[in-house]
């Protein structure tokens, strides 16, 4: 399936609009530079010869040279790498605390208005295009009431830069760990304050898959003997819910996030876009931008991959997890 | 003063068509030291009253109208956090299906652990499975077994667990839902001589949900007879058993096939309960009521006392 | 028939169905809410060069970024463009691509899913994979990708926006043909020999079309979503075109300087559009198709 994904990126890019190179160039350019530049790339090759250099190029971790610069595109994918993972990975907790907590209450007041209000806003919110809210948040908490930066990762200057041992240093990409890592407060409050908005404009129009599901799961469990017998004994209702019957909707909701993630990945390209985060989409964005076909091709070939790997593991995970919990 | 009294209880289910009520009108009451059995056929609403009585029905139900005082206690409306401390402490619940009704993945010593505990903080964890250890071994479950899961004890093994859960904070009050429908005939028996020993030596009020007459002629002072979520017939024990009046009542009894007569011929009631959604006029029972006549057919009879019983039938309703 | 005559009737088959829908709880509501919405804006769309105050193109009609006032209710943009005008039309863009690439994932996907998965073995499995990568991958880059290499222009963008969601399409024909395939009565009819293709048409898809009439409809809205941000992504197109999805991602700059109209009403548009076309089609899936995954 990955060599399907492989081979379709490359059909699309380098097939499909004929040449690469010459849409490159807004205007005219004479034959000769054209094809020193072809060569440079190795576009001047046949289309066969051009595939199998780019499969084993991937082999070797090399995503093709960038058509502005011709400089190595797999050293800005892992540069820019870091700030999407930071991203994705606050955005997938907004997205599973919102959606879990909102479940649970929809589920608690099954067809009253709560209910009904809560599964509304669980569909209303995907259609809401994720730019538009983010400029919205833009609008209200950072230029309204400067509660939070409108855009980028850190104030200039104020990365975090990880641990240093000695002569060995470590930092992850990620600024909220790397500045945990340094032992600084105040950059781990800075990364915080510039996760805040992208993370929740990008978790809250994701999150209605997990309203629906886990509403429904736990609708289901709220049924069940053991969760009445469990409230017969006098147990608190929050104990009940959150002990008891929530229990049997964690599998299904952990098998669902790994769905979601390339939903997460698409919505992620536009969220750094509107604001201004430094990661792969931006890059993508900004790639399309300069017409950088080759560029191009390596990002959308590394977001295959990714999500490729991050399928596989879902899977490893849900195989062991699934024969434990049956007792 | 009753230890539970039930007045005019009326519990609806929305469904698609229409409201349908699981209970509809009744009203018992229980004396403290005294038993009630509680008999009807599956689906005639005993479950769902035994349930509202602790405010445990499940949505779509609901308590329509009615009052359900329990102990001085106005369950129906009563806060979250006051109900809340009447189950399991003031209350104790047996449900039918202990294998469902236990939580499978907590170990039984947890399931103690964690009600005593809510019910009384201040209690140790240590102690808390002291206490769960004594109330077992007093129903005959080895002290060994307290770290055991409920899938690792036999189906009477598991009811005996789910009674200790019940009793294991002092109630005055047990109702006890099918306890035995899930087990077998010498377990049952078993089941019922725990209860009754019990009953006794904690000076118990007992309330027995049960389809099963035989159980309740032998540990009920009181009867009461449910049909499609009405009481047919409610009266002391002995002088039901003595001259049922109700055609329902009479026919339950009947159908109990009597070792000693031999070559009898197994009776039992023709037709099907009604669909509430959808009731029969007049008498719920009419169309399965080999007595029935006109009157049946159009009004709906009233609970009246008649020799000391309280019958719901035209038959004795001489007005 | 006369055509009062012929209205009443219309009206009168109509209302039936309203009411059943009506009873059939919130699924129903969100169709009936999602229909009136769309067929609102598509109203609205229709009508605009007869409603609209002043020319959407035009520029320099009124003073250069003024919030909005009685003459201009919904403001001027950077260029003198009273935006009361631009978000009368702008929807035009977004029904063409969207209807567009509607009918390119219905004329692809469809017959490739019921002769895949009624031929069965090699070829399914393979145009079934085919489909799975597709649909594993992150919709909006996929679409960027495309867009990208296409150029702009309506034409390219549905196409782009048509590749990305066939698979959708082709899932659930598959799903469903597999179902029905089994089912007794299509068995039945070849034992009484009737031929294959004869069976996929007039047995099979027309117990398909339900779940393809739901499918489409959240596909339109996803259409809408991703034709927006391939706008916001600079594949757009060219500028003349009143379009919301140019409004929204030129407003941005404004932003800053607190020009907010220029985005807000665009932008609520959009999520209107999309809002009534979600509706509609939740609403249809949970009718039609029951347990379906997503």
């Amino acid at each position: 399936m990955i060599m399907l994904l492989l081979t379709f990126v490359f059909l699309v890019v380098r097939v499909l609009p004929g040449d690469p190179a010459s849409l490159h160039f807004e205007k005219q350019v004479d034959p000769q530079t054209l094809l020193a530049f072809k060569r440079q790339l190795g576009l001047d090759k046949p289309i066969e010869v051009q595939y199998i250099d780019y499969l084993l190029s991937l082999l070797r971790g090399d995503f093709g040279k960038s058509m502005q610069d011709f400089s190595p595109v797999s050293q800005q994918i892992f540069s820019a790498f870091p700030a999407t993972l930071e991203l994705a990975i606050c955005s997938t907790i907004v997205m599973i605390l919102v959606g879990v907590v909102l479940g649970v209450q929809a589920s608690r007041s099954y067809n009253s208005l709560p209910d009904h209000s809560i599964r509304v806003f669980g569909t209303a919110s995907y259609a809401i295009p994720v730019f538009f809210l983010g400029e919205v948040m833009i609008m209200v908490f950072a230029i309204y009431f400067h509660l939070f930066p409108a855009g980028d990762r850190i104030y200039a200057g104020m990365a975090p830069t990880g641990l240093t041992l000695r002569d060995v240093h470590f930092s992850t990409g990620l600024y909220v760990i790397d500045s945990i890592l340094e032992g600084n407060i105040g950059k781990l409050a800075m990364s915080l304050r510039y996760l805040v908005l992208p993370s929740i404009t990008l978790g809250t129009v994701l999150c209605g898959i997990f309203i629906r599901l886990t509403r429904g799961n736990m609708l289901e469990t709220l049924q069940l003997d053991f969760v009445t017998a469990a409230r017969a004994r006098g147990l608190k209702e929050r104990t009940v819910v959150y002990g008891y019957a929530l229990r049997n909707a964690f599998l299904p909701i952990l098998t669902m996030m790994g769905l979601q993630f390339a939903a997460l990945l698409a919505g992620a390209v536009l969220t750094e876009t509107t604001f201004s985060w430094p990661g792969l989409g931006r890059y993508l964005v900004d790639r399309v931008s300069f017409r950088d076909y080759t560029a191009i091709q390596g990002v959308v070939v590394f977001f295959g991959l990714l999500v490729a790997m991050v399928s596989l593991a879902v899977d490893i995970i849900y195989a062991y997890l699934d024969p434990r919990i049956r007792f | 003063m009753p230890l539970l009294d039930v007045q005019s209880l009326v519990v609806e289910y929305h469904a698609l068509k229409a409201d349908v009520k699981a209970v509809d009108r009744v009203s018992i009451s229980v004396e403290k030291g005294h038993t009630l059995g509680l008999v009807g056929e599956s689906g005639c609403g005993k479950s769902t009253l035994g349930l509202s009585t602790l405010r445990l029905v499940p949505p779509p139900g609901r308590i329509a109208s009615g009052r359900i005082t329990l102990d001085g206690i106005d369950v129906v409306n009563c806060s979250e956090e006051e109900i809340r401390r009447v189950r399991g402490k003031r209350v104790g619940y047996i449900f039918q299906d202990p294998m469902t009704s236990l939580n499978p993945v907590k170990k039984i010593g947890a399931h103690f652990v964690e009600m005593i505990r809510t019910h009384e903080p201040e209690v140790a964890e240590a102690d808390a499975l002291k206490r769960a250890t004594k109330v077992l071994g007093r129903l005959g479950i080895l002290s060994e077994r307290i770290n055991d899961f409920p899938h690792q004890f036999s189906g009477g093994m598991r009811q005996r667990v789910m009674i200790g859960l019940a009793l294991a904070l002092g109630p005055d009050l047990l109702i006890a839902d099918e306890p035995t429908t899930s087990l077998d005939v010498i377990v049952e028996a078993q089941i019922i001589e725990l209860l009754k020993e019990l009953k006794e030596s904690l000076r118990l009020t007992l309330v027995l949900i049960t389809h099963n007459i035989g159980i309740v002629a032998e540990t009920a002072d009181q009867v009461a007879v449910m049909y499609a979520g009405r009481i047919a017939e409610l009266g002391e024990t002995d002088g039901i058993f003595a001259e049922p009046m109700h055609p329902y009542t009479q026919a339950l009894l009947n159908s109990v096939p009597n070792i000693t007569k031999k070559g009898q011929v197994l009776s039992w009631i023709p037709g099907a309960p009604p669909d509430l959604a959808e009731p029969p006029p007049g008498c719920l029972f009419h169309p399965r009521c080999p007595h029935a006549f006109d009157r049946c057919k159009k009004e709906e009879p009233q609970l009246l006392k008649h020799n000391g019983t309280e019958v719901a039938c035209h038959l004795y309703d001489k007005r | 028939m006369s055509s009062k005559r012929l209205q009443g009737r219309i009206v009168v088959q109509f209302l039936p169905a309203l009411t059943s829908l009506a009873r059939r709880g919130l699924a129903g509501w969100a169709i009936i809410a999602g229909a009136v919405i769309v067929a609102a804006m598509a109203i609205m769309t229709i009508v605009s060069p007869w409603i609209s105050p002043y020319n959407p193109i035009a520029i320099n009609v009124g003073p250069l970024l003024s919030p909005p006032s009685s003459q201009f209710p919904l403001g001027t943009n950077h260029l003198g463009q009273d935006m009361l005008s631009r978000v009368y039309s702008g929807g035009a863009i977004m029904f063409q691509v969207s209807i567009l690439s509607v009918i390119v994932c219905l004329v692809i996907g469809v017959p490739i899913g019921l002769f895949a998965s009624y031929t069965g073995g090699y070829t399914d499995k393979l145009v079934s994979l085919v489909m799975d990568s597709i649909y594993a991958f992150p919709g909006l880059v996929l679409a960027i990708a495309i867009a990208a290499m296409l150029g702009p222009g309506v034409v390219n963008m549905a196409l782009s926006i048509a590749v990305v969601y066939v698979p959708s399409y082709f899932r659930i024909i598959r799903s469903q043909v597999l179902t029905i395939k089994e089912l007794p009565y299509v068995e039945a009819a070849h034992m009484m020999g009737a031929k294959g293709r004869a069976t996929l048409f007039s047995y099979i898809l027309p117990n398909v079309i339900p779940s393809i009439v739901a499918v489409a409809t959240i596909n339109f809205a996803d259409a809408i979503l991703t034709a927006a941000g391939l706008t916001f992504v600079g594949l757009g197109l060219p500028v003349s075109t009143p379009d919301w999805g140019w409004d929204l991602t030129y407003g941005r700059r404004l932003l800053t300087s607190g020009t907010w109209w220029v985005i807000a009403f665009p932008g609520l548009m959009v999520v209107l559009l999309a809002l009534g076309f979600t509706l509609m089609g939740e609403g249809l899936s949970e009718l039609f198709n029951p347990r379906l995954q997503k």
